[in-house]
């Protein structure tokens, strides 16, 4: 089933005509469904790549906190984990073991965060808003002085701020 | 998982507006529809088992119709029914130009053509539909839709050849 004799120029015409377009809202509006039907994990595949690069970051340093004599460990992010190390500690032990100043247990709360602004979302009553969601990773290091055992923890966490949109 | 219908929406956002336009005859309402046919879409798990594209058309088709239905129930718009494609304006001298007088004459005899057959050129000529697809999302026989859409580039034709005769 083609189209007749003599129609082709016809049709090429109606392919050329200036089709109102829909605007930018509708753009707007349908990404924004088609987004939020997504499941998290899949808007956020920065999260899961810096997940994956604290696993690998802490256990590195969880190795080198077990096998190193030195005085400190870079942790590759520009962050560089200081210890208190004294000589005698060294010379007690086969095993290196971390002494931290007070002799007590230490704790290094690494925090990383960023804003994310959200496409324009619409509300049942049809009133535009924005949300903005925060997204956080915490990651806490607890270091035994005595033991230099090493415990290391990653919290992932969002918190959703949603602000109307003034309509012009 | 709406990888499908993202890319169906970038393909066809003008004939699929297009059609709700046709059906509704508003903007808004037309804008209002497509958007009301992607949420039901999105709650879908996957792409359904047949034509994706003719789908996505249907629901669009669907939802224009719905809110054809919706808007009757409610007192008559006071405004014109918009046109289905973009007129030149006078802040626009270059659109102007483009947009010669045959185009016009089409343009004008497409707004006045029945609603099926409208359907029929509107998803054909600006969404590039199939006749099978079409009779899918119309749920038509496919040698009505056929049938709907070269008596429609007869009346075109038609028009067009009135038109210059008498010009």
């Amino acid at each position: 089933m083609s189209t007749p004799e003599g129609f082709n120029e016809l049709e090429n015409m109606l392919v050329d005509l200036p089709v109102r377009e829909p605007s930018q809202i509708l753009d707007a509006r349908v990404a924004s469904t088609l987004d939020a039907a997504k499941p998290p994990a899949s808007r956020l595949p920065w999260l899961a790549t810096a997940a994956a690069i604290l696993l690998v970051g802490s256990v590195t340093v969880l190795l080198s906190t077990l096998t190193s004599t030195e005085d400190g460990i870079d942790l590759g992010t520009g962050t560089r984990l200081e210890f208190d190390v004294p000589e005698q500690s060294n010379q007690a032990n086969d095993s290196p073991t971390i002494q931290l100043a007070n002799n007590q247990p230490e704790t290094v709360n690494l925090t990383w965060s960023r804003d994310v602004a959200e496409v324009v979302r619409y509300a049942p009553s049809g009133r535009p808003y924005r949300a903005v969601v925060e997204q956080t990773l915490d990651h806490r290091i607890w270091i035994d002085p005595e033991t230099g055992t090493t415990l290391q923890q990653t919290t992932p966490s969002e918190t959703l701020y949603i602000a109307e949109q003034p309509v012009y | 998982m709406n990888d499908w219908l993202e890319n169906i929406y970038r393909d066809h956002r003008r004939g699929l507006f297009g059609l709700a336009l046709s059906i509704v005859r508003e903007s808004a309402t037309a804008e209002d529809a497509v958007h009301e046919a992607f949420v039901r879409l999105a709650k879908q798990k996957g792409p359904p088992d047949g034509d994706a594209t003719a789908y996505v058309y249907k629901a669009v088709r669907n939802a224009a119709l719905d809110q054809y239905r919706r808007r009757k129930a409610r007192p008559a718009p006071t405004n014109n029914p918009v046109s289905l494609f973009q007129t030149p304006s006078q802040d626009d001298p270059g659109h102007a130009a483009e947009t010669n007088e045959t185009q016009a004459m089409l343009m004008q005899a497409i707004d006045n053509l029945p609603e099926d057959e409208r359907e029929a050129v509107i998803m054909r000529s600006f969404g590039g539909l199939t006749y099978q697809q079409i009779a899918e999302a119309t749920g038509r026989p496919l040698t009505t839709v056929s049938s709907q859409y070269q008596r429609a580039l007869v009346k075109l034709k038609q028009h067009l050849e009135a038109a210059h005769v008498n010009a």
